[in-house]
């Protein structure tokens, strides 16, 4: 554990307070793994993944009771059977502060930081895990982070809630919500085109200079506002001159050097499941040729207008579906679960040492309430994987009526297994001890 | 609550800025209010849950003591006042206020913020820093480069919307490293579209040197066609051409308007669409104001115009297009090379052409009609159309020629054919005499002598001569050849395949070898091959030494079978001038022809037998023929083997045996051939082939009274060929007769019976003033027509030869036109086509060259080389044309030339053409000196002046980089929405430089720096800067100009907005309120109907909405654009038209296409146009709630949702808050169970306790929309069948039905609600922000201001860029606290 490589106002960010400048220069970054001394690159590392879906699931379907082996699934999570044992069913967990909003976008913006969420015309949630690690762990990797989604984003306000809450769980700021790459050949470019071009650096310094002027005439606001910005800028400047420099990574080699697969196809595909398959598979990708640590991918928006006529069903959208327990709700839920199950069987499939990369993952999976019906004081959670050999599997937790239940607790149990402690998170000061 | 006002309102109280009317005698009875009304109620009913310790909402309203607590954060306030008014609170279950109670609340809390509201009324607000967002981007990107095809934002994220529901808020514009690098990507493939000029730089649709080179080429031609016709045959580079019909036509057309001065040719031109300045040139020749001198052309066409109506256009037009012909010649632009720097060749594509000249030659091919017996040829001088002074022709020695007689004056012409026409009666009378004669003499072992056989059958010898000759008796007459003479030493490069003949064509060739080459043609082994040439036969004959007969074998194969139309055989007999036919044939493709061998042919020696190739149907192309003839007699021959080892040792050539002059290699005509078959099957064809001597004797007789009688209808046609043969006085039994008269014969015999043919010798000889000149010329004086009779059988086949000139004594300035043909001629006046005929130096010459050249001034046949890539050459030097000087001369102003002269100048620039141009001609001098020599003459010159033209080039674009990164500061300019600041201009300048540093190309650091700019925060925010201190102060015109244009066009100022930001002409709100009404206007408010329009009704990019059940409505996908389109119309007529706002509800009037129309059932609306229609209510259309887009996106995606339809109207229409919805609500079943309908499936749902309350509000307004469909079809029935009910009840008891009624009680009830829903809307859209407190003064000025003006949009647009909210922007430290 060596959190004090962080400058502490970097520390501040991850908390949500944002301090303009100089950004991250006390940061090692990838490339100079030895130095930043996170750990030595002895074994294999500890990655994660979050994925979501919206609207929650069947409300008679969500399930598990027993351990191991032994353990019975109700039907949406049939899809893991395989996986019981590497399965921790969390139930019991929420977040306060989406209680307190209205519907859909104020259960969602921040289900990964339990920050209170701004209505009206302003924009406001709480950097989220995925990002505070992102800005931390993920440093020691050439992409820092991967947030992926499947549907587009709805450029509208709901409820007096700016519906780019529903359509963001991950925050690089507690004003900035991460813009999703919704196209596969662009996410799986940036994990792998590395051709920098002539002429990049000078461009990028010209303009870095450029917004450094600027941010002494404007105010406040808007120079947190240009801060996006000149970070921004700053993270690709740092990509480019870290470009085909390979770090000195004692010991610990990833499995695949290259990507493996070819590149998808331009623009996005029409048919949902192939869209979220090459996701998947870009997902494994970054994980396995360890170029990020830390992927979030939304299957869908919540308040989703996505039809399955994969599925046979397309005579309802996904949230107007979600207002029912039928059989094709059902079906819809597990489709989702599907796609965790896919991918656990991936990185399950690939060996790193004596453990598999699954063992050496996180992955979770969660959704914004519990059923269609917006309720969210309980959320359905499950993590799957070992994190690196610190998750014991095949449990059931249950947080029901418990004190300590918030989900910033798990968070910061999680950030533990990346030795990314810290004293609070969120709403919470307490780790999920079981975890 | 973290909302602006708690904020603000401490801030303000902080720093004390604000000079609060609260503390007005209002503000004490408020205060008052406060203690006495609003407290009281509070502490009754609302403290138990809102106090400190339970917090329940986040909310403890204990802690507002005074007034000035409340004041202090005015949106819990409105928060209170939402919730009373939505009657959430106090919780049902908990003691309630009384009316008077709730009320006094109410209205209390209301005054104080509207007092609140009325002290900061006009605070700028909190607008956080705006990122362009993708549509703006694109919109940007597309004014900054005129470029509408790019589309640089298609892989951005998607957009979110804050404040009032629009993209374009700062706080959900977003920034990360992956967008960063989008943003640095798209801006270098925006760089890569610039394409860099001499004097800046322009953006192009494309990317690729090739495309700005076409687009370059795309713009002269346009320039062009603008002013000529394109017609004519285009391989023939016509093109260009001058469309003189429209002109003649509108100068006749107008001519008295013109004429009269009522109308100028300015006018007329501009209603014409023709150039003025020609129009003016044409009329100013038509109508000269002044005499002119006399001009021949013109004067013609003068005469003409005035007496033409104007239907005569296309005549007149015609003639002029006839002497254009005459007067312009146009050249291949591939041996033009002076341009270039040549010596030699042509000087232009265009050149002048004087038919002008000093002789006339006339060369008249006689061939006499069949059912005719005379040919009549007509001599006429004109007197060229300008009178006929001097105008004294001679025509010199008119005479008829045939190859192979001696030539016959005209002037003799009349004797000699009285002559011969006396001889005939000679001939025929003694024809039995003669055949019995010549039978005598074809006797073999026959020995005879010409007197004495003649003497024995009393023949005049002359005659039998004739007819022995005729019949090939005796060997006095060997057929003259025209033999190869030109030697081929190499053919195909193959210096074994040699032969006689041309280079082209005809030839003979023999392989010598055993090697089969191609030559192109196939060359076999030892093989013989000829090739005609189009006009021309290849023949090969054999001689014979022998006597007796002999077997012929020939083989004929076109060798050259890949293409050409194959060729012709003969294979012939000649003996003497008879020619007998063995056999013909045509070869193609390949295969070989064996020619049906020719048995016992009795053969005399000196006969020769022919094998005669010809081209077939005078095609030539690749005729090479392979060909073998074998003969078998005594002896044996065979051409291949005997001459193709040494073809060349001569020709003719020996046989094998050493027999000279036996294989003859020739030519001749492929018509006309000379001799003269005998017809066969006729009586003299029986009589030669008869051995039978009485036989003979008596076929003779009958062939005398063949010729005696003469044809009637009964004769055979072998017979009348025979008597036509032998009567004609060219024939050949008069071969003697006509040899002996000659030229200057005198008539012996007296009259003649029959015509008198030719002329009278008198005429000859003298003038028409009678002197004396050479005897055998015709002297006439023009205006003269000389008509001459000729007996067809004599002249048949001859040509007509004389040389008309003028005479050289008196008619020295005269000036004619000549013409000698065979149908009556018209000179009465000047012809196209026909040279003018002058004495040289003359000043008559002088005088008409004078003419074609004003002719010429005026009419140049084609104004300009409209093809620019020359297309007439396989091999051209010359990569661009340009030949526009007439265009410029007649029509072209100064500034028009300046434009033609600076896209002359891109296209070579942007071509590289003199570079391009100089490795052409290295490469082009290579392959042509190589071949021929001789043309090192022509390329040689060019050489040095094409590499200083590279040269020149080069150092050129090196001069032109300044000028380029000097327009790359000013789009920096453009991008930046504002001047440059010195230390900006530089720093992109350092940037340029050390990009050049970095060895990179002058375009591919000039493209950097534009990229550069592009991903700079001044272009992708709008960045405002603010002055110091907290107080709110306007911004500047640059800042206004651009809010000013991304508020109405979602994209940067024009050029207006920017001068008037230039000249601090903006910041005067009245220029500003006319700018927006400017702008209102344009085309580009299209974008503010989407961001705005669009985006308020929720259907933003509806053309990609993916939401239905491609089951259900499998036509939705194929209409969601053109749904879309309508909406975008809607709005954009809205705005464009300055539409009072309720007609967005009212409208009786929509924007439909076929498809659409179809959709909607409205009749009489067809194709893929897009139209206002009116009277559309009648259907169940107009105004938003008709609208599928609206209808469909507040659906499902296989049934309708009167619940969504209902929320929608509620909040996005009427701007009504609704509570969160409860927990539990029951879950829907799958689908509408049997028999009930969807509205009630929402009954049944809503009537559930937990759910009605909201219900009752929400679900009319949607049940009154039910007569429309999930993708907005109208409808009676639903989907199960069962009939639509479109009643609705309100909650308060209002009841109405279908889209009418809610329409009547939007417009009505609801008026009020629903333009301050859109005022709110639009003002937030307008800011880029969520509306606040202070802006209630503001929307409510709006409302009432325009209430008695209609509402229209254009005002409310006014009143809100006037706002000081709209000008201003917060201080630099206007304070905020967290």
């Amino acid at each position: 554990m060596n959190t004090h490589y962080f400058s502490r106002r970097t520390f501040l960010r991850g908390l949500g307070v944002t301090m303009a400048l100089p950004w991250m220069e006390s940061h090692t970054v990838w490339g100079d793994v030895s130095s930043a001394g996170l750990k030595l690159a002895s074994e294999a590392p500890i990655r994660m993944a979050v994925l979501f879906s919206g609207n929650g699931f069947h409300s008679k379907e969500w399930w598990a009771q027993g351990e191991g082996k032994q353990m019975k699934l109700g039907s949406v999570l049939e899809p893991l059977t395989d996986f019981r044992e590497k399965l921790l069913f969390i139930r019991g967990l929420y977040n306060a502060e989406a209680l307190k909003g209205n519907i859909h976008s104020s259960q969602t913006g921040n289900l990964l930081s339990g920050a209170p969420l701004a209505s009206g015309g302003e924009i406001r949630s709480g950097t989220s895990v995925d990002q505070l690690l992102a800005q931390r762990y993920g440093r020691s990797t050439k992409v820092p982070s991967l947030v992926l989604g499947c549907e587009k984003s709805n450029p509208s306000v709901h409820k007096n809630y700016s519906m780019l809450y529903s359509s963001h769980i991950s925050w690089t700021s507690p004003t900035t919500p991460t813009p999703l790459e919704l196209y596969p050949a662009l996410a799986f470019d940036r994990l792998f085109k590395d051709d920098v071009s002539r002429g990049d650096k000078s461009i990028l310094d010209a303009v870095l200079s450029d917004a450094k002027d600027f941010r002494r005439q404007i105010s406040a606001n808007d120079q947190r506002k240009l801060d996006e910005y000149l970070d921004s800028v700053r993270e690709v400047e740092q990509r480019i001159e870290q470009a085909g420099q390979k770090g000195e990574l004692q010991g610990w080699r990833p499995t695949l050097s290259a990507p493996n697969i070819p590149r998808p196809p331009n623009g996005i595909p029409q048919d949902i499941a192939e869209h979220m398959r090459l996701m998947s598979d870009i997902l494994v990708l970054g994980f396995q040729t360890d170029t990020t640590r830390l992927t979030t991918l939304k299957l869908n928006n919540d308040h989703s207008s996505l039809r399955f006529p994969n599925l046979g069903v397309d005579y309802m959208i996904h949230h107007l579906l979600s207002h029912s327990d039928t059989a094709d709700w059902l079906k819809v839920n597990q489709f989702f679960i599907q796609q965790l199950a896919y991918i656990a069987r991936k990185l399950e499939a690939i060996q790193e040492g004596e453990r598999t990369l699954l063992d050496n993952t996180m992955l979770m999976y969660c959704s914004s309430m519990m059923t269609g019906n917006h309720n969210n004081d309980q959320l359905p959670v499950l993590l799957l994987g070992g994190g690196g050999g610190h998750i014991q599997g095949g449990r059931i937790l249950d947080y029901t009526g418990k004190p300590n239940r918030q989900m910033c607790s798990l968070y910061l149990s999680m950030m533990d297994k990346c030795e990314i402690r810290l004293d609070r998170f969120g709403d919470s000061t307490e780790r999920l001890a079981e975890v | 609550m973290n909302s602006n006002w708690p904020r603000t309102f401490s801030a303000l109280a902080l720093v004390g800025i604000t000079t609060c009317s609260i503390h007005g005698a209002a503000a004490r009875s408020l205060a008052t209010q406060f203690t006495e009304e609003i407290q009281p109620v509070l502490k009754q009913f609302c403290f138990e849950c809102h106090n400190p310790e339970k917090h329940k909402g986040d909310l403890d309203l204990t802690r507002f003591a005074s007034l000035e607590a409340m004041l202090k954060e005015p949106t819990v306030w409105e928060g209170v006042i939402e919730q009373l008014h939505l009657g959430e609170m106090p919780p049902k279950d908990e003691p309630q206020p009384s009316a008077v109670e709730r009320g006094r609340l109410f209205e209390g809390v209301s005054a104080a913020l509207d007092e609140a509201a009325r002290a900061h009324a006009g605070d700028p607000g909190a607008v956080v820093l705006r990122r362009l967002n993708n549509a703006e981007y694109t919109y940007t990107i597309r004014d900054l480069t005129g470029v509408n095809s790019l589309e640089p934002a298609r892989e951005f994220p998607s957009d979110s919307a804050a404040g009032e529901g629009f993209m374009n808020t700062g706080n959900a514009l977003v920034m990360s490293p992956a967008l960063l690098t989008k943003y640095l990507d798209a801006g270098k493939e925006i760089a890569s579209h610039a394409v860099l000029l001499p004097e800046g730089l322009r953006f192009s649709a494309h990317n690729s040197e090739r495309d700005w080179t076409d687009d370059s080429l795309a713009q002269i031609r346009e320039f062009y066609r603008k002013f000529v016709v394109d017609g004519g045959d285009a391989a023939a580079n016509q093109g260009g051409r001058l469309p003189l019909e429209r002109y003649l036509g509108a100068t006749l057309t107008e001519r008295t308007a013109l004429s009269n001065g009522t109308k100028s040719t300015a006018v007329l031109a501009r209603e014409l669409g023709l150039n003025a300045r020609y129009l003016a040139t044409l009329w100013e020749v038509l109508n000269p104001q002044k005499t002119q001198p006399a001009s021949l052309l013109l004067d013609e066409l003068r005469l003409r115009w005035q007496q033409a109506r104007p239907e005569d256009a296309p005549a007149l037009a015609a003639t002029v297009a006839q002497w254009q012909q005459a007067l312009w010649k146009f050249n291949s632009i591939g041996h033009i090379r002076r341009h270039l720097g040549g010596t030699d060749g042509p000087l232009a594509w265009m050149e002048p052409v004087s038919p002008v000249t000093t002789k006339w030659d006339v060369r008249l091919k006689l061939n006499p009609p069949t059912n005719s017996n005379e040919v009549v040829v007509y001599l006429a001088a004109g007197d060229a159309g300008d009178g006929s002074a001097q105008d004294y022709v001679v025509w010199q020695q008119p005479q008829l020629v045939v190859p192979g007689r001696p030539n016959l004056l005209l002037r003799d012409v009349r004797t000699f054919a009285r002559e011969l026409a006396v001889r005939r009666e000679q001939i025929f009378a003694s024809t039995s005499r003669s055949l019995d004669a010549a039978a005598e003499a074809s006797t073999p072992s026959a020995s005879w002598d010409l007197a004495a056989l003649a003497r024995r059958h009393e023949v005049d010898p002359e005659i039998l001569g004739a007819w022995l000759d005729y019949l090939g008796i005796g060997s006095t007459a060997q057929p003259q050849l025209d033999y190869f003479t030109g030697r081929v030493e190499k053919s195909g490069e193959y210096d074994f395949i040699r032969g006689w003949g041309s280079p082209e064509t005809p030839l003979l060739i023999a392989n010598s070898t055993a090697q089969a080459v191609r030559v192109p043609g196939n060359m076999k082994p030892h093989a013989v091959a000829v090739h005609p040439s189009s006009t021309l036969n290849a023949c090969i004959g054999w001689r014979s030494p022998i006597s007796g007969p002999v077997r012929v074998e020939a083989t004929v194969t076109h060798a050259h079978p890949e293409c050409g139309n194959g060729v012709t055989w003969t294979l012939e007999l000649r003996r003497g001038a008879l020619r007998q036919r063995l056999a013909a044939g045509v070869s193609q493709g390949g295969s070989p022809v064996s020619v049906p061998p020719v048995e016992s042919l009795a053969v005399q020696p000196g006969d020769l037998v022919s094998l005669i190739i010809g081209p077939r149907d005078g095609n030539h192309s690749c005729d090479l023929t392979d060909v073998e003839l074998r003969l078998k007699g005594a002896q044996e021959w065979n051409l291949n083997a005997e001459v193709s080892p040494d073809i060349l040792a001569g020709n003719p050539h020996a046989d094998g045996q050493g027999n000279p002059g036996v294989w003859h290699f020739y030519t001749e005509p492929v018509s006309g051939a000379t001799g003269t078959l005998i017809p066969a099957g006729s009586l003299l064809a029986h009589w030669q082939s008869t051995s039978d001597s009485a036989e003979k004797t008596r076929f003779a007789a009958e062939v005398q009274s063949l010729l005696t009688t003469g044809v009637t209808a009964s004769t055979p046609a072998a017979d009348a060929q025979l008597h036509r043969q032998l009567a004609a006085l060219g024939g050949p039994l008069f071969a003697g007769a006509r040899n002996r008269l000659g030229n200057g014969v005198q008539s012996k015999t007296g009259s003649a019976p029959g015509p008198e043919w030719g002329l009278d010798p008198q005429l000859f000889g003298r003038s028409p003033g009678g002197t004396a000149a050479d005897p055998a010329d015709l002297l006439v004086s023009a205006p003269s027509l000389v008509e001459i009779r000729l007996p067809a059988d004599l002249v048949a086949g001859c040509e007509f030869v004389t040389t008309g000139v003028l005479d050289p004594a008196r008619g020295v300035e005269g000036s004619v036109q000549l013409l000698a043909q065979t149908t009556r001629p018209n000179l009465s006046q000047l012809q196209p086509g026909i040279p003018v005929l002058t004495a040289a130096e003359s000043t008559a010459q002088h005088r008409v060259e004078t003419a074609f050249e004003d002719f010429r001034q005026l009419f140049p046949a084609a104004l300009c080389y409209t093809k620019i890539v020359p297309v007439d050459e396989a091999v051209t030097l010359t990569l661009y044309y340009r030949e526009d000087q007439h265009l410029q001369r007649l029509f072209l102003d100064p500034a028009e030339i300046a434009q033609l002269n600076r896209l002359w100048d891109e296209l070579f620039f942007l071509s590289r053409e003199p570079v391009l141009l100089q490795s052409a001609f290295e490469q082009i001098y290579e392959y042509a000196t190589q071949d021929r020599p001789d043309m090192v003459k022509s390329f040689g010159p060019m050489r040095e002046p094409i590499q200083r033209r590279a040269t020149a080039f080069r150092q050129r674009e090196i001069e032109a980089e300044p000028s380029q990164l000097s327009a790359a500061l000013r789009f920096a300019e453009r991008a930046f929405r504002r001047p440059l600041t010195p230390a900006e201009s530089q720093e992109l300048r350092a940037l340029y430089g050390q990009l050049r540093t970095e060895e990179l190309p002058h375009t591919e650091a000039l493209r950097l720096t534009l990229a550069r700019v592009l991903v700079a925060p001044a272009f992708l925010y709008r960045i405002e800067q603010p002055a110091p201190g907290p107080k709110a102060t306007p911004v500047n015109d640059w800042e206004l100009a651009t809010r000013l244009s991304y508020f109405l066009w979602s994209s940067t100022p024009d050029e207006e907005l920017l001068q008037l930001a230039e000249s601090s002409r903006l910041r005067d709100p009245d220029v500003l309120a006319g700018q927006a009404r400017r702008m209102l206007q344009d085309s580009r408010v299209r974008r503010l109907a989407e961001e705005f329009g669009c985006a308020w009704l929720h259907i933003h990019d509806f053309a990609t909405l993916d939401e239905k059940s491609e089951r259900h409505f499998p036509t939705f996908a194929g209409l969601r654009e053109s749904m879309y389109e309508e909406s975008i119309r809607s709005f954009t007529d809205f705005f464009q038209n300055n539409r009072p706002v309720p007609s967005l509800l009212e409208a009786d009037y929509t924007f439909l296409n076929g498809a659409l129309a179809e959709h909607y059932g409205i009749p009489g609306i067809t194709g893929t146009d897009w139209r206002r229609v009116d009277g559309v209510k009648a259907y169940g259309r107009g105004g938003i709630l008709g609208q599928a887009t609206t209808l469909a996106k507040q659906s499902g995606a296989s049934r309708t949702s009167p619940i969504l339809r209902g929320n929608w109207l509620c909040e996005t229409l009427l701007g009504e808050k609704l509570p969160r919805p409860p927990k539990g609500v029951p879950v829907l079943p799958e689908l509408p169970p049997q028999g009930l309908t969807e509205r009630q499936l929402t009954e049944q749902h809503s009537g559930s306790p937990k759910c009605a309350g909201c219900h009752v509000r929400i679900d009319p307004y949607g049940f009154s929309l039910e007569a429309y469909d999930a993708i907005g079809r109208r409808r009676s029935i639903d989907a199960a069948g069962l009939p639509i009910d479109p009643r609705a009840k309100l909650a308060d008891g209002t009841e109405f039905a279908g889209l009418d009624g809610l329409r009547d009680y939007l417009l009505t009830t609801r008026r009020d609600a629903f333009l301050h829903q859109f005022y709110r809307k639009l003002l937030g859209y307008s800011l880029g922000r969520g509306v606040q407190l202070s802006d209630k003064p503001l929307i409510q000025e709006i409302q009432q201001k325009l209430a008695g003006r209609d509402q229209r949009i254009a005002d409310a647009i006014e009143l809100i860029v006037r706002s000081p909210q709209f000008r201003e922007v917060r201080g630099r430290d206007f304070v905020t606290s967290n």
